[in-house]
């Protein structure tokens, strides 16, 4: 209902929905690349406690052993793999080409900058997975 | 193929409407025509009242630039015919108070746009003897993002931007990056002292949708991310280094 | 420079970037023998005797704190910014920021200290 008003018309402004990273698969995608970042947290403070029972003995070491056996622990292990997954691909997709984008003024391509990345991460995969089998 | 196809067009009228509600049209459905000849058709046949920018109608003004179906689109790239049987939704871009229909209040962009000063900014006092000699090298360092034709897609598209509309947005940082890394510009330092602080690139938080939507693949996105490597080693230098003049 | 809200962003944005790579690289390896086929007995694990000696390298003490350090600072600006993004709570994010990164530095000054008592 138009009533007179002295001053101009109204622009219509609406707010973000709270929920609007369901708007878009690719919005939801990005927050799960981020939730990585929550089972990267767990992991390092897992290896926190490794470390410290190793520094506390056979027995502390046995103790941590019987943790990581427990059903529950390898299931958020094995999820918390594929989130650390998702998150190397998803990073050596994107951020190599920011740090390299063009070279002598032509765009590289992002399989010529993702590459690289992904054969040091095969790398150090392999050396890390050596010294801790104790490969000689 | 059918003969038509219905188009549902926000509607809002300020003098009259709360919010924007939907007005549907059946339109003749042409396998060449673009949604904006569908538009123009509602606007010369069925109801004049409908307000729409649009100009070129060749994707290089950056006018038509609305909501295809939830999606940003340039309606004058975007064929009719995808959408059979239809129907298909035409809204505003998001995150822009709406004026009128599907015209919205683009004030903030282009506040955006003058405060990275996207031209060539020169320190020396005396105009030069000749014009600025550029390698094709150089001209690459930057000639993608000066692909930017102000169209707002990304804007629509970046939630960061959605949430807090203080964030300069993905087409000015792109375009403040154009400038940064063409070798005739002298201005790099000055933008960054603007960007590096208040909702400057650090707002960015790499969701990539601005990249996806932009039809001249800018990638704004890259432009940001660029940047801010090119930030951190400046504050590190200064940091490190405090006896550098700029 | 003129010093505003976020000009000391890009030191931790390093710590984020380097630990990005760090954490992509190295994080994978160590579930997936430590905390998957170790306990599920699908390789054969070291040991105690061999993952005392392998931690008390100076090379891997290093190669843990590297590991902790800047993982733990990529974890938390992560973690502070998809809050603010998810929940939008922008006028948390600074606040958030001094929590998230104080933890960050004490997890890593707490492995420092273990990573000496080995």
């Amino acid at each position: 209902m138009a009533a007179y008003s002295e001053f101009p018309p109204r622009e219509y402004r609406s707010e973000i929905s709270n929920w609007w990273w369901l708007g878009r698969w690719r919005y939801l995608k990005f927050i799960l690349r981020e939730f990585s970042s929550l089972f990267v947290a767990y992991f390092l403070v897992v290896t926190v406690i490794q470390v410290g029972a190793a520094a506390g003995g056979p027995e502390a070491y046995a103790a941590f052993q019987d943790w990581m056996r427990e059903p529950l622990m390898i299931v958020i292990n094995i999820i918390a793999l594929l989130f650390l997954i998702l998150h190397a691909v998803t990073w050596s997709n994107l951020v190599p080409k920011a740090v390299f984008p063009r070279r002598r003024g032509v765009r590289l391509s992002e399989l010529t900058t993702a590459l690289p990345s992904y054969i040091l991460w095969l790398v150090a995969t392999v050396v890390v997975a050596g010294f801790i089998m104790g490969w000689k | 193929m059918a003969d038509t196809i219905v188009i549902e067009v926000a509607r809002y009228s300020p003098e009259s409407d709360g919010a924007p509600h939907f007005a549907s049209y059946q339109v003749p459905l042409r396998k060449d025509w673009m949604v904006l000849d569908a538009l123009n058709y509602i606007k010369d046949n069925l109801d004049g009242s409908l307000a729409f920018r649009w100009s070129c109608r060749m994707g290089i003004c950056g006018s038509c630039g609305m909501l295809v179906d939830g999606y940003e689109r340039l309606t004058c790239e975007t064929r009719l015919i995808q959408f059979q049987p239809g129907p298909v939704r035409v809204q505003p871009l998001r995150h822009f108070p709406v004026a009128r229909d599907l015209v919205i209040d683009m004030s903030d962009f282009i506040e955006k746009l003058n405060k990275v000063r996207p031209w060539i900014v020169r320190k020396d006092t005396t105009p030069p003897a000749r014009e600025y000699l550029q390698t094709p090298e150089q001209l690459g360092n930057f000639v993608q993002y000066s692909h930017c034709i102000n169209c707002m897609l990304c804007y629509s598209a970046c939630p960061v931007y959605g949430i807090d509309q203080r964030f300069i947005g993905p087409a000015a940082l792109a375009l403040a990056e154009r400038y940064n890394l063409d070798s005739r510009d002298q201005g790099a330092s000055d933008r960054l002292d603007v960007l590096s602080q208040h909702d400057g690139i650090w707002d960015c938080t790499v969701i990539g949708e601005c990249s996806e939507v932009c039809p001249k693949e800018v990638d704004p996105s890259l432009a940001i991310q660029e940047f801010k490597l090119t930030a951190t080693k400046e504050w590190y230098k200064s940091f490190l280094m405090p006896w550098g003049g700029k | 420079m003129m010093m505003g809200k976020r000009a000391n962003e890009p030191a931790v944005w390093f710590l984020f970037g380097t630990g990005g790579f760090i954490v992509g690289y190295l994080l994978p390896i160590h579930i997936l023998m430590f905390g998957i086929l170790f306990p599920l007995g699908a390789l054969e694990d070291p040991g105690y005797e061999w993952m005392h000696t392998l931690f008390s390298n100076p090379l891997t003490r290093i190669y843990l704190v590297v590991l902790c350090f800047f993982g733990f600072f990529h974890a938390a600006h992560r973690i502070r910014l998809t809050l603010v993004d998810l929940f939008r709570i922008k006028h948390l994010e600074m606040a958030l920021g001094w929590i998230l990164y104080t933890a960050a530095l004490a997890g890593s000054a707490f492995l420092l200290y273990e990573v000496v008592s080995l």
